[in-house]
C-alpha cells in the first residue's frame, strides 16, 4: 500500500499526538501519584513519540541515504550500481527516486554506450574519411593531371579537326572537280555515241553499196565469160577461116602447078590461080592476125576476169570488215553508253559525295568546335578539380578534426562506468 | 635454070626450090604405108588419085632428123619416075631467081644455090635437063 510522506509524516504526528493523548490515561490506571504519573505521562508520551518517531523515520532515513549513495556514484561517473532500496510495506516517493535514479543510470549507461560506440564509429568513420579523403586529393591530382593532359588532348583535337575539315574541304572541290570530268565524259561519250551510231549507219550504207558493187562486179564477171565464150566463138571462126585460106592456097598453088604444066596455055590460068592465091594469103595472114589478137584479147581477158575475181574476192573480205566494222561500231555504241551511264552515275555519286563532304565539313567544324569546347570544359573541369583537390584537403582536414573531436568525445565519456569489470576513470 | 618459075618449100629453116614444072601437085600429108627394110628416109608408100607412089622425107635425107608432124606432100611426076616429097612447108611460087654458083654432085640433086628477095635457096634438079644428070 502505497502512502505519500506527507500522510506519513500526518499519520505519525497523529500516532505521537493520539500516544502523548492517551499515554496520561495509560499512567494513571498504574497508580502512580500524581506527580509521578505526570512526570511518567510525560516521559511515557515522549517515549513513545521518540519510538514512533525513530521508526517512522528511520525507512525514509535509509532510503534517502542511498539515494544519496548513488547520486553520489553517478556524480562520480561510476554508472555501475542501482539503487536498492529496500522493500517496504508502505512505499513512498523515496522508491519512486530510487526507480527513476535507476532507469536514469540505465539511460545514462546507454547514452554513455551509445556516445562511446558513436565516438569510436564516428573516429574510425573519421580515420577513413581522411584516409580516402587523402586518396580522393591523390585521385584529384592525378585526375588534375589527366584533366590536362585531356586539355592538350583537346586542343590537338581541335586543331587537327580543323585540319580535317580543310583537307575534306579541298576533298570536297576535288570530288566537284571529278563530278565536273565525268559530265564532261557522259558528254563526251554521248558524242562518241551518236558518232558511233553515224559510223554504224555509215558501215551498213557501205555494206549495202558493196553488196551492190559485187553484184555488179558477179553481172561484170558473168558478161565477161559470155564475151570469153563468144571470143572463143569468134576464135573458132577466124580458125576456120584460116583452115579455107589454106585450102585456098593449096589450091591455087596446084591451079598453078596446073597452069605451068599446061604451058603457053595455062599462062591466063596461071595469073587467076595467083591471084586467087594472094588473096588467100591475104585471108590467111588476117586470120591469123584476127587468132592472135583474139589470144592477146583472151590473155588480157584472164587477167581481167583474174582481177574480177580478185576484186570480187577484195570485196567480199571488204565486206567482212565491214560487217566486222559495223559490229565493232554496235559495240563502240553498247560500250559508249554504258561508259555515258557510268559516268553520269559517277557524276551524281560524286554530287552525292560533295553533299556528303559539304556534312562532314559541317560536322568535322562542329567536331572542332566541340573539341574547342572540350578544352575549355576540361581546363573548367581541371580548375574545379583543384578546386576540390582544396575542399579535399579541407575536407581531410575536417576529417582529422573531426578524428580528434571524436577522441575527445571518447575521453569525455570515459569518465563514465558502464560495466563493473572495467575500473572508473578518476 | 636463071628463069622459070619455081615452086619454094622449107625443110628445117632452109629453103629449096623445084620447078615448077616439076612438081604435079601439092597435098597434105596421107596416110602412108611404111616398106619394111627400106631405108629411114624413106617413109612408105601413098595414094595418090588410085596410083601408089614411094615418099621421101627431105628432112631425113638432107639434115638426118626426121619430120616429126605434119607437113605436106609434093608430087613430082616426071618422064621416067612419079614420087612424092615430104617436106614441112610450102612457101610458094616465085620467079626471078638468080643462080649465084654453079655447082656439080651434091647429095640427091641438091647442084646450086639461088639468090632470092629472102636469102639464099638451094635449087633441086631432079631430072636430067640440058644433060647433065647429078643425081642418082
Amino acid at each position: 500500500m502505497r502512502i505519500q510522506i506527507g500522510y506519513k509524516f500526518i499519520l505519525g504526528f497523529v500516532l505521537v499526538v493520539a500516544a502523548v493523548a492517551f499515554s496520561p490515561e495509560v499512567v494513571r490506571r498504574l497508580g502512580y501519584s500524581e506527580e509521578i504519573t505526570k512526570v511518567l505521562a510525560y516521559v511515557v508520551a515522549l517515549t513513545i513519540g521518540l519510538i514512533l518517531g525513530w521508526i517512522f523515520s528511520r525507512t525514509f532515513t535509509r532510503n534517502i541515504s542511498l539515494l544519496t549513495e548513488s547520486a553520489e556514484f553517478i556524480s562520480r561517473g561510476d554508472l555501475t550500481r542501482n539503487a536498492v532500496i529496500g522493500a517496504s510495506r508502505f512505499p513512498d516517493e523515496t522508491c519512486d527516486i530510487g526507480c527513476s535514479i535507476n532507469r536514469m543510470v540505465e539511460s545514462l549507461r546507454e547514452l554513455v554506450r551509445r556516445i562511446r560506440e558513436t565516438a569510436e564509429k564516428v573516429s574510425i568513420s573519421a580515420k577513413t574519411l581522411s584516409s580516402s579523403a587523402q586518396e580522393i586529393n591523390v585521385s584529384g591530382e592525378e585526375v588534375v593531371h589527366a584533366m590536362e593532359q585531356i586539355s592538350r588532348g583537346a586542343e590537338n583535337q581541335a586543331e587537327m579537326a580543323g585540319k580535317s575539315s580543310r583537307i575534306i574541304h579541298d576533298m570536297a572541290i576535288s570530288i566537284e572537280l571529278v563530278a565536273k570530268r565525268a559530265r564532261e565524259a557522259s558528254s563526251a561519250a554521248r558524242e562518241t555515241s551518236s558518232a558511233a551510231l553515224r559510223g554504224k549507219e555509215l558501215a551498213n550504207d557501205s555494206l549495202e553499196r558493196m553488196k551492190s558493187i559485187l553484184e555488179n562486179v558477179d553481172a561484170a564477171g558473168r558478161q565477161f565469160m559470155e564475151f570469153t565464150e563468144k571470143l572463143q566463138r569468134v576464135g573458132k571462126i577466124a580458125d576456120f577461116i584460116g583452115e579455107i585460106a589454106r585450102q585456098t592456097n593449096m589450091l591455087a598453088l596446084n591451079a598453078s602447078i596446073e597452069a605451068a604444066r599446061a604451058g603457053e596455055y595455062g599462062k591466063g590460068f596461071a595469073v587467076v590461080a595467083d591471084e586467087v592465091r594472094k588473096l588467100a594469103d591475104g585471108t590467111g595472114k588476117s586470120a591469123e592476125d584476127i587468132i592472135q589478137l583474139i589470144h592477146a584479147i583472151r590473155e588480157e581477158s584472164r587477167l581481167v576476169q583474174h582481177a574480177i575475181v580478185e576484186s570480187s574476192k577484195h570485196i567480199n573480205e571488204g565486206r567482212k570488215n565491214v560487217d566486222v566494222t559495223a559490229a565493232s561500231f554496235q559495240d563502240i555504241v553498247q560500250t559508249v553508253l554504258e561508259t555515258e551511264r557510268k559516268a553520269n552515275s559517277i557524276a551524281d555519286l560524286s554530287h552525292i559525295q560533295t553533299e556528303g563532304a559539304g556534312k562532314m565539313v559541317q560536322a568535322v567544324d562542329e567536331f572542332a568546335k566541340m573539341a574547342r569546347d572540350n578544352a575549355a570544359s576540361t581546363e573548367e573541369v581541371s580548375s574545379a578539380t583543384e578546386q576540390q583537390a582544396v575542399a579535399m584537403q579541407e575536407m581531410t582536414r575536417a576529417a582529422q578534426e573531426l578524428a580528434g573531436l571524436s577522441d575527445t568525445l571518447l575521453r569525455s565519456v570515459e569518465c563514465f562506468t558502464i560495466s563493473a569489470d572495467e575500473p572508473p576513470q578518476p | 635454070m636463071t628463069d622459070g618459075r619455081y615452086l619454094v618449100f622449107a625443110v628445117t629453116d632452109q629453103k629449096y626450090a623445084l620447078a615448077v614444072e616439076d612438081v604435079a601437085e601439092i597435098m597434105n600429108l596421107p596416110a602412108l604405108y611404111p616398106l619394111p627394110k627400106a631405108p629411114a628416109y624413106y617413109r612408105g608408100l601413098m595414094n595418090c588419085h588410085g596410083r601408089p607412089i614411094p615418099v621421101l622425107d627431105l628432112a631425113t635425107l638432107y639434115k638426118r632428123v626426121p619430120l616429126d608432124k605434119g607437113g605436106k606432100i609434093l608430087v613430082l611426076e616426071g618422064k621416067t619416075v612419079t614420087l612424092a616429097l615430104l617436106v614441112q612447108r610450102v612457101i610458094g611460087i616465085v620467079s626471078g631467081l638468080h643462080s649465084a654458083d654453079q655447082e656439080d654432085g651434091g647429095d640427091y640433086g641438091v647442084e646450086t644455090s639461088l639468090s632470092g628477095d629472102d636469102g639464099t635457096i638451094r635449087g633441086i634438079y631432079l631430072w636430067p635437063r640440058q644433060g647433065n644428070i647429078s643425081a642418082a
